[in-house]
């Protein structure tokens, strides 16, 4: 059914730009093409499958029952209590590992829970004040997660609870101290998720100990430890050299970014501190705060267009000066071509934050660089009417008439520090596609060139039919992971210009002024972020953690395209 | 006349250490070119060889140590063709001890002047030397030496590719080409050479670092300062940037050895076997290496807050494996499917386990790659701000210390110490780059390129 909703709807949107004509209408068919059969059917079909797997699950498992009865016994063995099953099989060297792992369980619940308490404690509080929060009282590490992650706390400094005033931390007894939401929220996401890997582990044993004994029933044998040794390291070598890894992804990355991912559903923000407020899940509100205020989407669009025209010229002035550098410098005319290139790769070997600092200083309002050879050469009034004349400098620019030109800090200068982000950048970046640009040069056949001399071919007909071709195609890859790289390049605007200039102070939203949340003139989405997040009088963390995901879609959605086109990527060899 | 005499005995010793530089530069060079022009076939001895180019180029001696532990190996393979004898080499090293009075000059001549005949001396010798030269053996690593190549261009028996005929075009065309460069080279220059000026200048704003730098007034304050300072009172306290700097060297080992270890083996895992789940969490990794570890920084805070690993170097290098392994996976992906499975197959059917064809046949085959990584991993930590800042608010990465000098609302602010320390820290990375660039630029393609 669904290969054909596929096919009409892909013919629908393709006959409808084929009778326009137009080649942006096409170029929308086919992103709308994409979208739909990328997108949404995928979504359909992952439900779909979903609901199935469910189904047959279910239906595999009265099968199970009728068919093979005592197997069944023994997967309803591990069903009760993990690793049963495998001990009714003689696999005591599966039921050790999965009992063990159920034990540490119950133990860490155990020994960070206090209920030994809970019964003395019900019966002299109860009569008076009532067990408000039985988990948060007396939970251990699972069962108090769980209520945090779902509650985000209860109590605040100060308030009177069972008779007590809660105060900031208290050792011996928890329940007095006051609620922390981010250490709860972080807490219940790891107890979450180390109760998720527990239920993994406790379907796997019901399975295994189903498996094996309607294995041993057909084969009349049964797998020895040492056979069963082998048989892991040899048919499951793929998971165990990636466990490391999945390990250290999974805590150092993946939680992480699961709790700032989750921010975005709360009201957090630096206004909270520690033990005094807590904060709650607003669900959608912060969402619907960044859509539906004008003043709040202005901004996002002004950083969002700078962004997306940022990442664009970026890679496309790097790559076209890295193209012209590899021409001149691989031309014939030219000797002593490594001299010049060791030089022209400078840029690439200094480090960028040193070289973006270095430019920082270079532009600096006193005594920079640029200022004083400006000043020295007495063009430093030319140089400004001309600025002026491109736009680059505002009209009203007061500071200006002291004589240095404001580079990169004066507000009414912001069309000028985009201007010098661009170049700077491009000082940066041209060296990496020069030497890309160069290698791939030499290997495009001497043959073709001189065939091209027979047939009576110029110089610009054969670059323009030869040299570009070849080049484009063996780097077209490589420009989009710039596009990529450059629209979260933090470093590239946080080491020059710090997000400044801001805007002129009238252009400010007072809502915005008063959070501290307004974006620099040259901020781009990454590094409004991390204004939004970490500069101590800001703290927006909610608002920062929407604009993640907003950049994620995105990113998401440019790199599940480019990966479309990619036919390696998918196929297996 | 005594002034006279004095002066020119003094330029006479500045000629002859001139030459002295030179022969000691062109000597390393020489055994080096000699090396990889012999010993084509000998995959051992080129492999030797560029890892101990910058070492010949620039520690002394290094050149005639190596040459005679490499001829003992591949003596028969050397020996077919040789310029430079190796008997020579005590010569040159007695040469090398009367070098050193070319050091000696900074003491009794302006240094400016020294330095000027010096270098002068020196290509001029190199044009006299390029009039002799071999040229169809060395061209290719010759042309380290400018100079050579000029050389043999201006010889009559110059070969054929020097050779051409010269048109009004390809004049206006070569003049502009030229022009083009030199003016590229200029803007290049400029800043890094204004560095270098800044870092040997006195006082500490930005004003005082003239325009055109003046070798006569410069002075090695600033980089006493940055090997002697220290913040803390206790006597004998190690100095902030030293203290800094080791800091990141530990962090920068540590992890570029997670790095190299984890990614190759997940790499090879997603290179060679198929398994449930691989697509998934390729693409998971995919997503990820897009976005910056700051991201998910608050959780990172308060965890290891809550384990008491603030301050720790060990709480940061786990970071930077667990943010780098994505990357990684790809590029040594990407790598390792290059190579032919047919060579697995051929250990499965000598009973070779999986393991021991990691061991044994793809991680030999893949050290190109390994090194790119481990390039890469030891570099990323030295110039990281964000999460030192955090995750170790007490306790300075080199990143951090350099950026304390250039937030001009802190206390501390001072640009010129910032070049003094930025400079130190950039030479080494420099020359690495510069040299290695083949390498990690084929590193940076092979990954893209298979996807």
């Amino acid at each position: 059914m669904t290969v054909s909703v596929k096919k009409i709807a892909g013919s629908v949107f393709m006959k409808k730009n084929a009778t326009k004509g137009f080649s942006i209408g096409k170029v929308f068919g086919k992103i709308g093409h994409f979208l739909y059969t990328r997108l949404i059917l995928g979504v359909f079909n992952f439900f779909k499958n979903i609901v199935q797997k469910i189904f047959d699950f279910f239906k595999n498992i009265f099968a199970a029952a009728k068919n093979h009865p005592k197997s069944f016994k023994r997967g309803l063995g591990s069903f009760f209590l993990m690793g049963f099953g495998q001990l009714r099989n003689k696999q005591w060297y599966k039921a050790i590992p999965i009992f063990l792992m159920l034990t540490v369980f119950i133990l860490i619940e155990i020994s960070t829970s206090s209920y030994i308490y809970a019964i003395g404690e019900i019966s002299t509080y109860a009569p008076r004040e009532g067990i408000l929060y039985f988990f948060r009282d007396y939970g251990g590490f699972f069962t108090k997660g769980i209520w945090g992650f779902f509650t985000l706390g209860k109590l605040v400094l100060g308030d009177a609870y069972r008779g007590q005033m809660i105060v900031v931390y208290d050792r011996i007894m928890t329940w007095k101290s006051a609620d922390n939401s981010q250490v709860l929220l972080g807490e219940g996401i790891i107890a979450i998720v180390l109760i998720l890997i527990l239920f993994i582990t406790w379907i796997f044993s019901i399975k295994d100990a189903y498996a094996t004994h309607l294995k041993v029933q057909e084969t009349g044998k049964l797998e020895t430890f040492n056979i069963f040794i082998k048989r892991v390291w040899n048919d499951y070598f793929a998971y165990i050299i990636i466990i490391p890894s999945a390990v250290l992804i999974f805590f150092f990355t993946l939680i992480p970014f699961l709790f700032s991912f989750l921010v975005a559903f709360t009201n957090w923000t630096g206004r909270i501190s520690l033990g005094e407020m807590l904060f709650k899940w607003t669900f959608f509100d912060t969402f619907k705060l960044v859509f539906s205020s004008a003043e709040w989407l202005q901004f996002f669009g002004d950083v969002l267009v700078w962004t997306l025209f940022y990442a664009l010229m970026s890679s496309v002035t790097v790559y076209v000066l890295g193209l012209i550098q590899a021409i001149i410098i691989e031309s014939k005319a030219v000797v002593f071509k490594k001299f010049w290139r060791i030089i022209l790769i400078l840029p690439w070997a200094i480090p960028g934050m040193i070289s973006l600092m270095l430019f920082r200083n270079v532009f600096a309002d006193n005594g920079g660089l640029m200022n004083q050879v400006l000043a020295n050469l007495g063009a430093t009034e030319t140089v400004k009417d001309f600025l002026k004349m491109l736009g680059l400098v505002g009209q009203t620019d007061l500071e200006a008439g002291l004589g240095n030109i404001l580079w990169l800090t004066s507000p009414q200068n912001g069309g000028l520090a985009k201007a010098l982000i661009i170049i700077v950048n491009l000082w940066l970046g041209y060296p990496y596609f020069m030497m890309l640009i160069t290698g791939v040069l030499g290997t495009i056949p001497e043959s073709l060139y001189e065939a091209a001399q027979i047939d009576g071919a110029s110089e610009s007909q054969k670059f323009r039919f030869i040299t570009m071709p070849m080049v484009l195609r063996a780097t077209a890859p490589v420009i989009i992971t710039t596009f990529t790289f450059n629209f979260n390049n933090f470093g590239a605007i946080y080491f020059l210009s710090g997000g400044g200039p801001g805007y002129p102070i009238d252009q400010i939203p007072q809502s915005v002024r008063v959070l501290g949340a307004q974006p620099g003139q040259t901020d781009i989405l990454i590094s409004w972020i991390y204004k939004l997040s970490f500069r101590s009088s800001v703290n927006q963390y909610n608002l920062a953690s929407v604009y993640s995901i907003l950049i994620f879609i995105f990113i998401g959605l440019a790199a599940i395209y480019n990966l479309s086109k990619l036919k390696s990527f998918w196929e297996e060899d | 006349m005594k002034q006279k005499i004095n002066l020119l005995a003094k330029v006479i010793i500045c000629i002859i250490s001139g030459g002295l530089f030179y022969i000691y530069w062109l000597y390393s060079i020489s055994r080096r070119a000699n090396i990889l022009t012999t010993s084509r076939g000998l995959i051992e001895a080129r492999k030797h060889a560029k890892w101990d180019f910058i070492l010949i180029l620039f520690v002394p001696f290094y050149g005639a140590i190596w040459y005679y532990n490499t001829e003992k190996r591949f003596g028969q393979i050397l020996n077919q063709k040789q310029i430079v004898k190796p008997d020579h080499s005590l010569l040159y090293l007695i040469v090398m001890l009367v070098f050193v009075p070319f050091l000696s000059l900074f003491a009794f001549l302006d240094v400016t002047i020294a330095l000027f005949v010096v270098y002068a001396v020196s290509v001029v010798s190199g044009l006299i030397t390029a009039c002799f030269i071999d040229y169809d053996m060395h061209h290719h690593y010759l042309s380290i030496l400018p100079v050579l190549e000029f050389g043999i261009f201006l010889r009559e028996d110059r070969p054929a590719h020097f050779v051409r005929r010269l048109t009004v075009r390809k004049v206006v065309v070569g003049l502009l080409s030229y022009a083009w460069l030199i003016l590229m080279c200029v803007i290049v220059l400029t800043p890094v050479i204004w560095m270098v000026s800044a870092s040997f200048t006195r006082g500490t704003q930005l004003a005082e670092v003239p325009i055109i730098p003046n070798i006569s007034e410069w002075t090695l304050a600033n980089y006493i300062d940055l090997f002697t300072k220290t913040s803390s009172s206790e006597a004998g306290a190690i100095p902030d940037y030293v203290k800094a700097f080791l800091t990141t060297l530990i962090i920068a080992t540590s992890s570029m050895i997670l790095v190299v270890i984890m990614s190759s083996l997940v790499g090879f895992s997603f290179s060679r076997y198929r398994f449930k789940g691989k697509k998934q969490v390729l693409l998971t990794m995919l997503g990820l290496q897009m976005f910056p570890s700051f991201m998910g920084m608050l959780a990172l805070f308060m965890f290891f807050r809550q384990f008491e690993l603030l301050n720790k170097p060990l709480a940061l290098t786990l970071i930077y494996v667990a943010g780098s392994i994505p990357y990684n996976t790809f590029v040594v992906r990407g790598f390792m499917r290059n190579i032919p499975k047919s060579l697995d197959e051929a250990a499965f059917i000598d009973g070779a386990s999986n393991l021991q064809t990691l061991i044994h046949i793809i991680i030999p085959l893949a050290v190109p790659i390994m090194g790119f990584i481990a390039v890469n991993a030891f570099m990323g930590p030295w110039l990281d701000y964000i999460l030192p800042s955090v995750i170790m608010p007490q306790r300075d990465t080199v990143a951090v210390w350099l950026f304390r000098y250039m937030d001009p609302l802190s206390a501390t602010y001072s640009p010129i110490k910032f070049m003094t320390g930025a400079l130190f820290l950039a030479v080494p990375i420099m020359i690495v780059q510069v040299f290695m660039q083949r390498y990690l630029v084929y590193g940076l393609t092979s990954g893209a390129e298979k996807g």
